[in-house]
């Protein structure tokens, strides 16, 4: 767990004796991006080249569920939110093209450029996948909250005057150059005049400076909570345009970035490029909603870059795409294949834990063996998914120079939920232990110290989990309405019982003799290893009654959904 | 006056006692992140032991990778925080 607390600094003569070359490894991770490139996107008809399943057939291989309609492998990896200008082949293409040309940049050019180089890369690809607009727009909102977070003369001004430009154009590119320039210079000049005569001033009061930062930290929260409520109060539906929408994707990561600005992490003389690449790198681009964590904030990006030969990082990072690839090529086919397995056997499972919750609530019967394997199944089909996209997110920026941390580790090695959390979501993990936990746990020194652990593991599992980690993110994917806020509340045994399972698990973890003895050494306790990672896993996947529900279904119904789980049906 | 040497002693003996290692020697330099400490909750208990041991107070902010890289540094914030439990 070397990035536990975001790593230790690093110096520039450590980054120097990191960055030695060896072709070899280049020419490995080119490899390994064409193989992506084939088996996700139409390289092939452009290069004359058999398509994937053509390929697979030929070779007497023939699967289900691994292949999609136009012959060439089905892929989670995607660019979100941009559905306009391409297919998701050539979306995909671009992406992988751009991260080839951000690893050949950032491998050989000097340590001064490297960063730099990422970040101008990282903007170009933006700019082609979801157009200048929406890049413009995100730039500006990120702009906006370096001016804020790092106030001061010098170039300032002429950065808000830049982010006004951009903002004002974004808004009206649209309706055709000239006007975008026009609204672009007005908005300009406000945003220049408004930053040094209201901001700057404002910024000054120390109280004001608190809530400016805490609400330019805090917007994307902010705006959907009052759209969500106003629409509740009869108002119309706010819908946010591309680039504020992605801005708004961030608001994990500036938190951390806050809390190390709070910290007294981030220098208050920090670059805007230095700012901006905590939050633009080319593992942010593939799938924007999905593992925003990862990165987590400035102190970890920054301690982080090249802290390790680079080569040794390439090679971790090359075994994450592989294992990616594994993944997002066979996760489908093997859940298929377990439901197909297990029904053979007389087992009923269903694909989801959806469908069970559906088929419940409109009056079905279902057993035990039915609730506990759909249940478990339904987290391996998450895990593998998840885990394809997020290696390939990881992989990325290992490849790049950073010492980044896997997401996700082997889940189903965890043997208590502890372990499960920092082995499930290990960035997200970070966030909420550093955003609730800690602020929890230190505000309350005087109390006994299990009621602190406690108190401190629902602060951060339960209620940030619930509010900031899922809540906001369901007006992101259902829109900003009132209903958003009505169809996740209800879920919330969900978070409550996973809180209390991990306060349990530290709890415990806390008060037993730590064993010199491993989890997984292969000696007569083995089989205990195996029944408390089947029983933490179970566990896990059982609670997603409460999560993936019936729309129309009720707590008491999931409730005793939830207990069939145990044997006991009320 | 706090006596860093003792204050080392105690922090390994705590290191040694609950994160119990077979495969490694703990020594004031060991990088306790990367090759000792597991996860999050060994961060939280060695925080309570320092509190209890020691009668410090700690602040989130103390809850950093300098403080927390080795026995070595450990001690240096302890005995830093025994002389001015109210600073920086």
């Amino acid at each position: 767990m070397s990035g536990l607390l975001g790593g230790a600094p690093v110096t520039p003569e450590e980054q120097r004796r990191n960055n030695g070359h060896r072709h070899g490894w280049v020419l490995a991770v080119l490899g390994v991006l064409f193989v992506y490139l084939y088996c996700f996107t139409h390289i092939d008809r452009r290069l004359g080249l058999p398509a994937p399943q053509d390929l697979a057939e030929r070779m007497g291989i023939r699967v289900d569920h691994v292949f999609d309609s136009d012959r060439n492998v089905d892929s989670e990896i995607h660019v979100s939110y941009n559905a306009e200008t391409y297919s998701n082949d050539d979306e995909r293409m671009v992406l992988f093209l751009g991260v080839g040309v951000a690893f050949v940049l950032v491998y050989y050019l000097p340590v001064a450029w490297k960063r730099q180089a990422l970040l101008a890369v990282t903007v170009v690809l933006a700019v082609v996948l979801y157009g200048w607009a929406g890049i413009a727009l995100f730039v500006a909102a990120h702009m906006g909250v370096y001016l804020i977070l790092h106030p001061g003369l010098g170039p300032r001004p002429g950065y808000a005057a830049l982010a006004g430009f951009l903002a004002g154009s974004a808004m009206v590119s649209k309706s055709g150059g000239m006007l975008a320039v026009m609204y672009g210079t007005l908005w300009a000049a406000m945003g220049a005049a408004f930053y040094r005569f209201v901001v700057l001033p404002g910024l000054g009061v120390p109280r004001l400076a608190s809530v400016l930062r805490v609400v330019a930290v805090q917007s994307a929260m902010i705006v959907v909570f009052a759209g969500a409520i106003l629409n509740g109060l009869g108002g119309g539906e706010w819908s946010l345009p591309l680039g504020v929408m992605l801005f708004f994707w961030n608001w994990e990561r500036l938190m951390m970035y806050h809390i190390d600005h709070q910290d007294g992490l981030v220098p208050e003389d920090i670059p805007l490029d230095r700012y901006l690449g905590v939050f633009l790198s080319p593992g942010t681009i593939p799938n924007w909603n999905w593992g925003v964590t990862i990165g987590q904030g400035y102190a970890y990006v920054e301690n982080n870059f090249l802290a390790e030969d680079k080569n040794h990082l390439i090679r971790k990072g090359l075994q994450l795409y592989g294992v990616a690839l594994v993944y997002i090529v066979f996760g489908d086919w093997g859940h298929e294949w377990l439901v197909k397995f297990l029904r053979s056997q007389d087992l009923y499972v269903f694909h989801r834990v959806k469908n069970l919750s559906r088929y419940f609530a409109n009056g079905g019967e279902v057993s035990t063996p039915t609730v506990l394997l759909t249940t478990f199944i339904d987290v391996f089909r998450w895990m593998v998914l998840w885990g394809g996209v997020v290696h390939f997110k990881v992989g990325t920026w290992l490849v790049c120079g950073y010492k980044c941390d896997p997401y996700f580790n082997r889940p189903w090695m965890a043997t208590n939920l502890v372990t499960l959390w920092s082995r499930f979501t290990f960035h997200y993990r970070e966030f909420l232990v550093r955003a609730f936990y800690y602020p929890a746990f230190f505000a309350m020194p005087k109390v006994a110290r299990s009621v602190r652990i406690v108190l401190s593991t629902l602060a951060a599992a339960t209620f940030g989990n619930f509010v900031w980690g899922h809540m906001s993110e369901a007006f992101f994917y259902k829109r900003i309405r009132f209903e958003s806020l009505l169809d996740i509340l209800p879920t919330w045994p969900y978070f409550v019982l996973i809180g209390v399972g991990i306060s349990v698990s530290e709890l415990w973890l806390l008060r037993k003799k730590r064993l010199r003895r491993k989890p997984w050494t292969l000696d007569k306790w083995l089989p205990l290893d195996v029944l408390a990672a089947y029983g933490t896993l179970q566990f896990y996947g059982l609670i997603h009654v409460f999560f993936y529900r019936h729309d129309g279904g009720s707590t008491w119904n999931d409730t005793r959904l939830f207990l069939i789980g145990f044997g006991i049906h009320l | 006056m706090a006596d860093p040497a003792d204050i080392s002693r105690r922090i390994g003996e705590f290191f040694e006692a609950e994160f119990p290692r077979s495969d490694a020697v703990l020594t004031d330099t060991t990088d306790l992140l990367r090759d000792w400490l597991v996860d999050s909750a060994g961060i939280v208990s060695t925080t309570l032991f320092l509190e209890s041991e020691f009668g410090i107070q700690m602040r989130r902010a103390d809850i950093n990778a300098v403080h927390f890289q080795s026995i070595r540094s450990l001690t240096a914030y302890v005995v830093g925080r025994l002389a001015n439990p109210r600073g920086k």
